[in-house]
């Protein structure tokens, strides 16, 4: 009798999916977290590297997670084109007849509505599962990409029980920036697949092998883990399955009948490495094949040239082997593909008849496997491929160095008739563009050639000059040997011709000059003097070729400088973003992310105080951090500082003071119940109290003023020892030492600094109190509810109900307008030195604006539990009370934030993150050590 | 005389069509009138009819009622029209098509045909008429006893919901039918969330035969339609004793050790006691009172028969099945005017006062009466508020003065802890289960499981509540 057989409980290089629950072991943690995650938003985001096993944590464990009547998954990947496949899928499972015809790309509305009726058909919440996502960056076009994102945010607004799980590798997030651009939110519910730990990987052999019956040697785990990664602590999923498929099998064919299998620590010991595991798996099942040659290069086609897996027809692929010239048989390749899926390297046909490869890490195997010259042409081919489709869009040709290429390599390339036509077609236009070059040239040539014997002529035509005035002087004493002389000089110009004949112009001139030296030495200086022009002529042309030659020089190095502006300001878009990308993680690796981004902020010279690269230090302070300082029993309504120390008055009508950054208030004694209190000058405070204005003296702890009143003061300041109360929308005056109340007008806010009080008066007219009258210094149609004076007087900042903000100048009487709030300002303040103004809204949002620098985004803080009432700056920090009686203390300087980041201790980056984010940065593993 | 030859199940049935006739001309006259007219619940009526027939209820009805017309017809006293209407149909045209359906020729032919003596026999099985003409659809995905619990519930729904009517029309001559698929959506949409899903899962193709899974299934959504009703009339007698009105019953104790415990023996015991202690004038949800009338009572404990029962075998257990459809059915139009209310939950309600103006308070809602989990905010600006925090059922949510406040029987944990995302838990909206050692268990949609909610923030402020209702409800 024989032992039944088998099956092996490990994967190889397949995913797990519903029905392998009993085998899936090992992702508790995760599974658990994605099952949170999945209701939080529509949308969720599972990345990690090849091989992490993340289509096994969704279509296995997540799915076993759900009772049958609460999950239908449709499993989507690109194929051809995503929606095309997403509308393939939906058919498939539709009862009713979506009446989508198949030659057309589906409209959004068409993919809803089959998503609609499908809805119905099963009334179970629909979940989208885009597997393997990143093919759509790697094969589709931005024409796909934008299409796709059309129709998601389409969907993502339907009323139905729909969800997305996108499912990618980590190393192409970055192409979903422009998802987070149309889809905001894109990346904010997101699950982080690492590779195993080893404890769960270690469940993740027992597990299964307890399922199957099989027994374990003691040790044996652990023996294969070492094996697999020795070094680090995290496992490939992926690659534990091979060998565990490996030892399973070896096991199998060792084991007696009827015996119980064991898997033993042998069997670890006579395995390779993974990558040999792999690399003799292929090797071995393509030396099996009838011919492995041609084996080969079918599967090559299944590799990009990117080393990851394609997904092709049989088709596809005898179109890809004719372009490398390989010739191939229907009937032939049909077997090869078969033959290759039995020997488990290719997948079986999807829905759409495209075969695959297993896995990345396969295709990497082969990717090995292809020449230089090989993927060379490949890679010629594809260019060709999309200059193609490029020039049927555009109309762009070939450029002339891509033919120069084209040259040596075309003979290996099996080209089409219209490519072949397309490659012509680019010769002819590049060689009208290169005799066009040419003519240029010459006559650029030509230029050259006239500046440089006019030169040639000038020293020419100096030592002609000295001839001729020997000459001239011999012929005063004899007629005789002046004809000699004019016979030398008629050689010396036959010479003259003969060395020089592209100067014949001037040499002409310097015959003739010659002949009348031999005439009369008058005639010898005008020949003097014309050759002195033309000497001036030359070095005037020569100067200019030099100028010319300057301006050269500076157009280089001013082009050498928007060079090195464009290489830093493309570093600085990358610091930015790499601000940003800081976000979309956790501790610690925001938090390394950032300070990167902060030390590349630094070194690059951007501006310092940069938003994004707060948000992304703040973000990560706040992930191992809090910022609250302390927590009050009552909220606190006002708050200021007060010689160093920050006085609070609380909702329950006590005053209490802090000592800066410290955790505790202490309680100052009043003996009144302060429904509000505003700081004055001296020490002094005022204090509303039930129909009383009491002032208060914190350094005598004693009330030393009292002032009964028949109103409740909304706002009291001091100017020039005089009191003003606002009451509603009433102003009043308080003169401490006549202990008189005078209404003197109407104001919606009030503000002072440095001695002036400014009121808004209920027209939007803004006026200056000065002596006992107003005078108006400018207007506003802003409907203002709060007003603040900046402390040197300049600027007006003015918010209202709306969340609106604006700053009025009021020298230029200019007004900005300040980017908005969601929701109304509750509290506006400037800092001391007048550079910053930071506001706080109920959309529980704090903005800080830059004022030397308004054109910046503000800094913002956000996701606070409450909304913050008052705001106070102290030394580069920001005091802000909360709603709920929290104490925030917030870091404005991103230094300071970056320090602060540092105090927290991140540990240091491993390799595989510092490789997730490379770029053209610096990056530094451990950024505090620079910091 | 006769009738001492008869069985008892004759006479049972013919009893039965006593009834029918009687109220002959009546087309309101319902399975619910039947049953109330021999003072069974309806799953146990069903069951009789059942056994004896072969028959559901209403094809039994209907058949008593063609049967009736063939009198008519044979005498010619009037038109088939004026005859259908006379035997309790409410249109001619539906009345010729299950007339033809039954006797296999139209109604106009029928004093030709027994003149003749071609009288064929009636068909009673034929019931394409009233489990509808959904088309294949409904057929392959639903269990044809879906088709009239479908259509029943959501024809039930159209008095508190008027729009849903045009989903019912439908032009014949065109070749249309009914899309069931389209009631049943709506229908889910009208009710709670926390009863909604469960229907929604009824009629989820994963409960297509009748099986132990969609009786399992079945009974889950009854309890849940009970306990949601047991947990509406707590809140209605705790805003009733809050605004000053003093029920006396001398059974305070008994109540809120019921409600401490919400088993099945409490949850029968409470839906039968307070009733009586709310007065329907100032109940917020109108009809109450009428709710808990003996036939109520009849059928939750039919319900309770039918699962403690055990059904042996496949056959056993399709019976068992259509039988707890009948009381589904039951409950469901019985509560079908919470279609009239809209569950929400207010998050947050934010005040602003600007200097010149009244105060406004801005209610933030999520809507809990609908398809998907992702509740969608809604924004609300209003010059009063509403309870905060709370899961309200409320008549509009632009009335504010006018809510039931269901928490901490129903609550939500949306506003989670949105500081620190990874403790975040799943988002979904928990029923009350049950009191124990001092802390609230309750259930959510997904899982079968009770759990605790400790960790959510407004967890505090549910406990206190519970105790203060307790307090309340134990001083009657």
């Amino acid at each position: 009798m024989s032992a039944p057989v088998k099956h092996s409980p490990f994967k190889f290089l397949d995913s797990y999916t519903l029905k392998d629950a009993d085998l899936f072991f090992g992702r508790d943690q995760e599974v658990e977290e994605a099952y949170t995650k999945v209701f939080q938003s529509k949308i969720l985001l599972v990345y990690g590297a090849s091989g992490t096993g993340k289509s096994s944590l969704i279509n296995c464990g997540l799915a076993n997670k759900f009772s049958a009547s609460d999950w239908l998954p449709i499993s989507v990947r690109r194929g051809g084109n995503i929606l095309r496949s997403l509308m393939y899928q939906l058919e498939r499972l539709s009862y009713a007849d979506v009446g989508f015809e198949k030659p057309n790309l589906p409209t959004k509305e068409e993919i809803l509505a089959s998503i609609q009726s499908v809805f119905l058909d099963y009334f179970k919440p629909i979940y989208l599962i885009f597997d393997q996502f990143e093919e759509l960056f790697i094969f589709g076009d931005k024409e796909e990409w934008q299409t796709f994102t059309d129709t998601l945010s389409f969907l993502l607004e339907s009323e139905l029980d729909l969800h997305f799980i996108f499912v990618m590798r980590g190393d192409y997030l970055e192409y979903l920036s422009e998802f987070e651009q149309s889809i905001p939110g894109f990346f904010d519910n997101r699950l982080r697949v690492e590779p195993m730990r080893g404890s769960q990987a270690k469940q993740s052999i027992s597990g299964p092998c307890e399922q199957a019956g099989i027994q374990v040697e003691d040790g044996f785990e652990e023996a294969l883990l070492e094996r697999i990664n020795s070094k680090s602590q995290r496992i490939e999923p992926t690659f534990l399955q091979v060998f565990l498929d490996k030892i399973y099998k070896q096991a199998q064919s060792r084991a007696k009948e009827g015996s119980q299998l064991e898997l033993k620590r042998s069997a670890v010991e006579d395995l390779g490495g993974i990558s040999d595991v792999l690399a003799e798996f292929v090797d071995e099942q393509i030396f099996q094949m009838p011919d492995p040659k041609k084996a080969w290069s079918v599967l090559k086609c299944f590799v990009s040239l990117d080393g990851t897996k394609i997904p092709l027809r049989a088709s596809e692929v005898k179109s890809s082997l004719e372009q490398l010239q390989i010739e191939i048989s229907d009937v032939d390749l049909e077997n090869t593909i078969a033959d290759l899926v039995n020997k488990r390297i290719l997948k079986g046909k999807d829905e759409e008849e495209r075969f695959e490869l297993r896995h990345d890490s396969l295709a990497l195997k082969i990717y090995e496997r292809i020449s230089i010259q090989e993927r060379e042409r490949r890679e010629l081919q594809r260019f060709l491929n999309i200059s193609l489709i490029e020039y049927k869009k555009r109309g762009t040709l070939l450029k002339e160095e891509d033919l120069d290429y084209l040259n040596g390599h075309q003979r290996k390339l099996e080209l089409d008739s219209e490519m072949e036509e397309f490659i012509q077609k680019s010769r002819r236009q590049s060689s009208r563009t290169r005799r066009k070059r040419q003519n240029q040239r010459v006559i650029g040539a030509l230029i050259l050639l006239l500046a440089l014997s006019s030169l040639y002529g000038w020293y020419y035509s100096q030592g002609e000059k000295a001839r001729a005035d020997q000459a001239a002087q011999v012929a005063q004493e004899e007629s005789l040997k002046a004809q000699e002389q004019k016979g030398i000089a008629d050689q010396e110009r036959f010479k003259a011709e003969a060395n020089a004949q592209i100067a014949l112009d001037e040499k002409q001139k310097a015959e003739a000059a010659k002949e009348n030296a031999l005439a009369e030495s008058q005639r010898a200086r005008i020949a003097e003097n014309s050759a002195r022009e033309e000497k001036q002529k030359a070095e005037a042309e020569r100067e200019k070729a030099i100028a010319s030659e300057v301006e050269a020089q500076e157009q280089k190095n001013s082009a050498d400088l928007e060079r090195a502006k464009a290489e830093r300001l493309s570093k600085i878009a990358q610091s930015r973003q790499l601000a940003l990308q800081s976000q979309q993680v956790s501790f610690p690796l925001n938090a390394n992310l950032a300070l990167n981004a902060f030390l590349n902020n630094q070194s690059l010279g951007d501006y310092p105080e940069q938003a994004d690269l707060y948000q992304a230090l703040l973000m990560a302070y706040r992930s191992g951090a809090s910022l609250k300082l302390l927590q009050h029993s009552a909220a606190f309504k006002n708050l200021w500082l007060n010689e160093g120390r920050l006085i609070l008055l609380d909702q329950e009508g006590q005053l209490f003071s802090q000592t800066q950054g410290s955790r505790v208030i202490q309680k100052i004694p009043l003996k009144v119940r302060a429904e509000m209190a505003w700081p004055l000058a001296q020490n002094r405070i005022a204090i509303q109290g039930e129909d009383v204005l009491s002032i208060y003296d914190l350094k005598a702890s004693r009330i030393i003023d009292e002032k009964p009143i028949d109103f409740t003061a909304d706002d009291v300041l001091e100017v020039n020892n005089v009191l003003y109360l606002l009451a509603g929308t009433e102003l009043y005056s308080y003169n401490e030492n006549a202990r008189q109340v005078e209404l003197i007008g109407n104001s919606r806010a009030i503000s002072a600094s440095d001695n002036r009080l400014l009121s808004l008066d209920p027209n939007g007219q803004v006026l200056l109190r000065n002596a006992n009258s107003w005078q108006s210094i400018a207007q506003t149609s802003f409907k203002a509810d709060i007003m603040r004076l900046s402390p040197d007087g300049s600027n007006l900042a003015l918010a209202n109900q709306k969340g609106e903000i604006r700053l009025l100048n009021l020298n230029s009487k200019a007004e900005i307008q300040l980017s908005a709030h969601l929701s109304a300002v509750s509290d506006l303040q400037f800092s001391a030195d007048g550079k910053s103004l930071a506001s706080a809204s109920m959309d529980r949002s704090i903005k800080v604006w830059s004022l030397e620098n308004t054109l910046e985004r503000p800094k913002e803080i956000r996701g606070l539990n409450y909304w913050m009432q008052k705001l106070c700056f102290a030394n580069g920090e920001l005091y802000a009370s909360s709603y709920e009686g929290d104490l925030y203390l917030i870091p404005l300087k991103n230094k300071d934030l970056a320090q602060k980041l540092c105090q927290l201790n991140p540990s240091p980056m491993n390799d595989s993150e510092l490789k997730t984010y490379r770029s053209d940065l610096n990056l530094n593993k451990e950024p505090c050590y620079e910091n | 005389m006769e009738n001492e030859h008869l069985s008892m199940d004759d006479r049972f049935l013919l009893k039965l069509k006593g009834h029918i006739l009687n109220r002959l001309q009546d087309e309101d006259f319902s399975v619910e009138d039947l049953a109330n007219e021999v003072a069974f619940s309806r799953s146990h009526l069903y069951r009789k009819i059942h056994a004896l027939t072969g028959l559901s209820i209403s094809q039994f009805i209907r058949n008593i009622r063609l049967e009736a017309s063939t009198e008519l017809l044979e005498m010619e006293v009037a038109t088939v029209s004026e005859i259908a209407y006379r035997v309790g149909f409410g249109s001619s045209t539906y009345f010729t098509k299950c007339f033809h359906e039954y006797y296999g020729y139209p109604p106009g032919e029928h004093k030709r045909k027994s003149a003749e003596g071609n009288y064929t026999t009636p068909n009673p099985n034929l019931n394409a008429a009233t489990n509808g003409s959904g088309g294949g659809t409904l057929e392959s995905l639903h269990p044809r006893a879906s088709g009239s619990l479908i259509e029943e519930i959501f024809r039930a729904l159209i008095p508190y919901k008027p729009s849903l009517e045009k989903f019912l029309l439908v032009d014949e001559e065109e070749g249309e039918s009914i899309d069931f698929r389209l009631l049943a959506y709506q229908s889910i949409k009208c009710f709670p969330w926390p009863l909604g899903v469960e229907l929604r899962r009824l009629y989820s193709s994963h409960f297509k035969e009748l099986d132990e899974a969609r009786l399992a299934q079945s009974h889950k959504t009854f309890k849940k339609a009970l306990r949601l009703m047991c947990y509406i009339l707590i809140a209605e007698l705790i805003e009733q004793i809050k605004n000053g009105s003093n029920p006396k019953s001398g059974q305070g104790q008994k109540l809120a050790a019921a409600i401490e415990g919400m088993k099945p023996s409490d949850i029968k015991f409470l839906l039968s006691e307070i009733p009586a202690l709310i007065n329907p004038d100032q109940c917020l949800i109108q009809g109450l009172n009428d709710l808990f009338d003996p036939a109520f009572q009849r059928e939750v404990e039919s319900w309770e028969e039918l699962h403690a029962e055990k059904p042996n075998g496949k056959e056993a257990v399709y019976e068992a099945c259509l039988a707890m459809e009948q009381s589904l059915i039951y409950i469901l139009k019985k509560i079908a005017f919470l279609a009239k209310y809209r569950l929400v939950n207010v998050s947050d309600i934010r005040v602003s006062k600007p200097k010149f103006g009244e105060a406004q308070f801005e209610h933030y809602y999520h809507f809990l009466n609908a398809m998907d989990a992702d509740f969608k905010l809604h924004l609300e600006n209003l010059d009063a508020f509403a309870d905060s925090h709370s899961v309200l059922l409320m008549n509009s949510i632009k009335d504010h003065s006018n809510f039931l406040n269901l928490s901490p029987f129903v609550v939500d944990t949306y506003e989670q802890n949105s500081d620190a995302k990874q403790n975040a838990a799943k988002r979904d909206i928990f029923l009350y289960h049950h009191w124990e050692k001092g802390e609230l268990f309750y259930q959510g949609s997904d899982l079968n499981s009770v759990e605790m909610l400790t960790n959510y923030d407004q967890y505090p402020n549910w406990l206190v509540a519970f105790q203060k209702s307790l307090a309340l409800i134990q001083k009657i």
